[in-house]
């Protein structure tokens, strides 16, 4: 039916008059990195299209005068008048603005957001993301899209996301292309990508187009620069505790350019000359606790039609302790624990304009996540060596071939096809004991062996505009095959948009979306101890639909304000069983979990300024969240942990001056819903003779923590010189110190007569100033 | 860099008025729940009779509860009434009464005619004890360099029913080595078993109609006295009472860990809270 619906409203208008395309790339003149959804339009027959993740761009108009116009905020429109007789390539060079202060944010998309059938998706500038004031002045992707409405942060201080109700393994996160499985430093506090080497961020909460798939609550796009084609340049911050550095530059000036940069905490390397100063002879002990991260990217432009991407990212974090302590003559006992976990990502990508009209994407991605924990015991006694280790395993593998055609048939046509075929490895938690000892050895693995599955899928969509009205039809269907089983699915997309002025818009969207793949959590956030498992014969893939309708209005060009509401339905959402947990090493991860329903609906308001010496945004969402598993709260439903019903943010960031610039965030979210014990009674041990007290748990996440609110503010001093450019950045977070309850619990207490049961509340992180040094030439 | 240094003692100044900030009080309203009772009953087939204790069940910012003074208790084994009991404050012992495996055990327990707490259990079987191998003073080395006792206890285990195993140990001394002064010392039995479960129990998800060893071990330890022997108890636990033990520890686990979902502890009492379970016991006695 779709494929009958484009070939009609495609074939009907061809027979009426011959029409050319106008293709190419729209790029910054200076740097050369593509333009994003650059506007192109043609004045004369008003006739439109937008360029697209690779700056590609395609226009098909009618033969004769053409008044080209290409727009892209922050830049100098550029205006080329020719007459079109055949297909035509126009590579489009915008340069920067002269009235544009140095300093503003530009935005890196430029597609308007009342003519888009996109809704439910919020583009941030990074440069606007690098503004907000974060923790230790880190800059935080993460954290930054925790301050957009329909966006819950989870726990205070952690960097996980929880979209419309969703939880974090419902999000799929792609940096060039390629799924990142754990994107969290130190157990959630940091996120693993590096601000200095991105060039835009998208979040995409509802309303998916076919193209996307393979998680229910959002895609998170993440694009790394190119690199600049005509001059090296670099960035780099130092910060309270970790430092980094951006490099980036032509190979070939104008036809190939790299950029790589790097990011690593120094903990350990304060703390070394504290440890070496404590070694003695018969005694060492090292210590390493560190993150980095690390980014490269390197592009090549083969020929107008050929351009060839290949980048990667690796990440690790390290917590370890040794002790070596030397005996008499070589005897020796060493004593090792670690925990270690990481990413690697590598895309390789080719363009290929295969004509005026169609443009291809093809990449091979890889992408692994995993978590190790070690312990170690080594004795030699008399020359006899003993041994004791053990080692735990998880982590997820992908090998990825995909390939997406982008092909503009007509101006008021855009349509995008494609397939992906990915080969997934799950490695759900295994351990492994060694001991040689008395002569004896054992090597026991336990736990789950690795899974292998296949996962494939095929989109088509049709973004279409006739007049007022838009639409975005498509479908995207998958397959899961896993263990002799296989899984399929059909998900239909649709999404429009009705102009009801040039500046003012009704949309609506409906979606439905399939998930193979969960992670088990104990819905804390980001610890590397969480689990990636597929769906199998006794677990079902999860499933989604959502619906959304919303209005949207441009005010004074610069203020874009969006009112959404949505409704959200899971199912086969998994859980961990009451009182399981991951390091159970006697029985499969199949076991102890469950699978249940979620339903989260609300409403999401949104003013965004994207550009200019102030900026920022507003945000507040009003939502319901809910779970009900059978083996679970006594299959009653209950709310989701992050249930928040209220939820506000406000962004900005002010350039006061050429060299100073304040920018501030302030939140307020209710308090996250949480369980207490109501009642407790006296019982006995009868084997050991004692009495204790039990307490009994209410209702499931049945109360509300206090409240939460935070004010983070910083100050930048900027000094740019000839070549170079430096500033200071002074912040604070949470500036007037709220205690932010991390989590209840229960304590007694003496009042002077008898004990008593009081509520306690533990908060994480007060106001913690920052100081960081930044440079850029 | 006169700056830098104002702004670190500025920070060190705030962050040391922060000392009621990580931990304070905070009200939250709960739910009023009306009186109600608890019932501990943890019973096994033992000669020298078994415990109960009642306790009234109160809110959680209340005062402590406190055992019932008073209540009824009716005994019922299969369907036929076998007696009355009195039960009084504090843990009370029940007398010793017959028990075989398969028997159905009815609770009935009357508290001042304020509430009627019920509950059923069925008793497991006996463990099929093969062979009793005990090790003393084993040193395990690793990280603990620790001496433990082990004992390896071979069973068959029972296809037709799912097994909870749980080891107590009990050491004799004759502290005057002249049999006029024998001491029992209760010791703690941790289960060492890669398929064990909650520390201390273990499952027969892995051996489930098989034969297999069960291994337990305890601190090693001599307080001087002559050791004479060790009488094991090894129970079969109901499944009731499995729960309640395991929930009892994952509880513990999880207290003051945000990261942990709050376990709920297994309860099996009609009208009321607590727990009811029976253990089938088989004594095995080590000579030394």
């Amino acid at each position: 039916m779709l494929a009958a619906v484009i070939l009609f409203t495609i074939f009907i208008p061809t027979i009426q008059a011959q029409r050319f395309t106008v293709h190419g790339t729209v790029t910054d003149q200076k740097s050369g990195e593509q333009l994003i959804a650059a506007s192109i339009f043609d004045m004369i027959s008003l006739d439109g299209a937008n360029s697209n993740n690779y700056g590609f761009y395609s226009l098909s108009l009618k033969q004769g005068k053409i008044k080209l116009k290409c727009a892209y905020v922050g830049y100098e429109e550029k205006l080329i008048e020719f007459v079109l007789n055949k297909d035509t390539l126009i590579n489009i060079q915008l340069n920067q603005g002269l009235t544009l202060q140095e300093v503003e944010i530009v935005s890196s998309r430029e597609e308007r957001i009342e003519r888009s059938t996109r809704m439910s998706t919020i583009d941030v500038p990074i440069e606007q993301i690098k503004k907000v004031p974060a923790l230790f002045g880190e800059v935080d992707v993460l954290k930054a899209l925790q301050l957009l409405p329909g966006v819950n942060g989870g726990s205070e201080g952690t960097s996980g996301l929880y979209v419309r109700g969703g939880s974090p393994d419902q999000n799929l996160i792609l940096l060039d292309g390629t799924p990142v499985y754990n994107v969290y430093h130190l157990g959630g506090i940091f996120s693993v990508f590096n601000a200095d080497a991105l060039k835009n961020v998208s979040l995409t909460k509802g309303g998916f187009p076919a193209r996307y798939g393979g998680r229910l609550s959002s895609i998170l796009e993440i694009n790394m620069k190119e690199g600049n084609m005509t001059s090296f340049h670099g960035e780099g911050g130092i910060g309270i505790i970790s430092s980094r550095l951006a490099l980036e530059g032509p190979i070939v000036k104008n036809k190939a350019s790299f950029m790589i940069s790097g990011r690593r905490t120094y903990l350990d390397v304060i703390a070394a000359p504290f440890l070496a100063a404590s070694q003695t002879d018969e005694e060492k002990v090292d210590l390493g606790l560190h993150f980095y991260d690390l980014n490269a990217k390197m592009n090549w432009i083969i020929n107008p039609k050929h351009r060839l991407y290949l980048s990667g990212y690796l990440g690790e974090d390290l917590f370890s302790t040794g002790i070596e302590s030397k005996e008499v003559g070589t005897d020796y006992t060493k004593t090792d624990a670690g925990i270690d976990w990481g990413n690697i990502t590598t895309a390789l990508r080719w363009n290929y304009n295969i004509n005026p009209k169609l443009f291809a994407n093809t990449s091979l991605n890889y992408s692994k996540y995993q978590f190790n924990f070690r312990a170690g015991y080594e004795e030699q006694t008399n020359k006899q060596k003993e041994a004791i280790s053990a080692v735990y395993l998880s982590g997820i593998e992908d090998y990825t071939l995909k390939t997406d055609f982008d092909y503009a048939p007509l101006p008021n046509h855009s349509v995008k096809f494609g397939s992906q075929i990915i080969r997934h490895r799950y490695n759900p938690g295994a351990s492994q004991f060694k001991s040689n000892v008395f002569g004896s050895a054992i090597d026991t693995t336990l736990g789950d062996a690795s899974l292998w599955a296949t996962e494939s899928s095929l989109y088509a969509e049709d973004d279409m505009r006739f007049g007022s009205l838009g639409l975005n039809l498509g479908v995207h269907t998958s397959g899961f095959y896993v263990q002799q089983k296989f899984f399929t699915s059909l998900q239909p997309r649709i999404a429009a948009r009705y102009l009801l002025r040039n500046d003012f818009t009704v949309k609506a969207s409906f979606a439905t979306m399939t998930q193979y793949i969960n992670l088990l959590t104990n819905e804390g956030a980001g610890l590397p101890s969480d689990l990636w498992v597929p769906s199998t014969k006794n677990i079902q893939p999860q499933n989604s639909w959502q619906s959304a309708v919303g209005l949207v209005k441009v005010f004074k060009e610069d203020y874009e304000c969006s009112v959404e509401a949505y409704y959200k339905k899971m199912n086969r959402v998994l859980s961990y069983k009451e009182g399981a947990s991951f390091f159970e090493g006697n029985s499969s991860w199949e076991d102890r979990v469950t699978q249940g329903e979620g339903e989260a609906y609300g409403m999401e308001f949104f003013v965004q300024k994207k550009k200019g010496k102030f900026n920022g945004w507003i945000g507040y969402t009003l939502s319901w969240n809910y779970r009900q598993f059978d083996e679970i709260n006594s299959g009653n439903k209950y709310r989701f942990r992050y249930d928040r019903r209220h939820d506000f943010e406000i962004v900005a960031n002010y350039q006061i001056t050429k060299t100073w610039a304040i920018s501030g965030s302030w939140q307020y979210a209710t308090g996250n819903a949480i369980t207490l014990p109501l009642l407790k009674y006296q019982t006995f041990d009868p084997f050991n003779f004692y009495n204790f007290e039990i307490e009994i748990q209410g209702e499931k996440n049945g109360y509300t923590m206090p409240h939460y609110h935070r004010l983070d503010l910083s100050v930048e001093y900027r000094q740019k010189r000839k070549k170079f450019e430096e500033a200071w950045v002074f912040g604070v977070y949470n500036a007037y110190a709220r205690a932010n309850p991390f989590f209840i619990t229960t304590d007694r207490e003496y009042d002077g007569r008898e004990y008593k049961t009081v509520f306690k509340q533990v908060a994480l992180l007060p106001l913690i100033p920052n100081i960081s040094y930044q440079f850029k030439f | 860099m006169k700056s830098i240094y104002l702004f670190l003692v500025f920070s060190f100044v705030l962050l040391s008025s922060c000392q009621d900030f990580f931990y304070k009080d905070v009200e939250i309203e709960v739910d009023k729940f009306p009186p109600g009772y608890a019932m501990t009953a943890l019973w096994a087939n033992d000669e020298n009779g078994n415990s109960i204790l009642v306790s009234d069940a109160v809110g959680i910012l209340e005062k402590s509860p406190e055992p019932v003074d008073s209540s009824q208790l009716q005994l019922s084994i299969n369907q036929k009434l076998y007696g009355n009991y009195k039960i009084g404050k504090g843990t009370w012992k029940i007398p010793s009464f017959p028990l075989a495996a398969g028997d159905v055990v009815d609770l009935k327990l009357n508290i001042q005619d304020k509430a009627v707490l019920e509950s059923i259990q069925t008793m497991p079987d006996s463990i099929n004890i093969l062979h009793v191998k005990f090790i003393r003073d084993s040193l395990v080395k690793g990280f603990d360099q620790s001496y433990y006792d082990f004992f390896k206890i071979r069973i068959k285990d029972d296809a037709a029913s799912h097994n909870y195993y749980k080891v107590n140990a009990y050491y004799v001394y004759d502290l005057e080595e002249d049999s006029t002064n024998i001491q029992y010392e209760s010791r703690f039995m941790e289960a060492v078993d890669l398929s064990r479960t909650d520390g201390e129990i273990i499952k027969d998800d892995f051996f489930n109609g098989k034969e297999y060893e069960l291994i337990f071990r305890t601190y090693s330890y001599d307080p001087g006295y002559k050791l004479i022997g060790i009488l094991l108890d090894c129970h079969n636990l109901s499944k009731d009472y499995y729960l309640f033990e395991s929930s009892k520890i994952r509880s513990s686990y999880s207290n003051g860990n945000p990261f942990a979902e709050p376990t709920t502890i297994h309860q099996n009492i009609k009208n009321g809270y607590g727990i009811f379970g029976l253990s089938n016991k088989t004594r095995y006695l080590i000579r030394i």
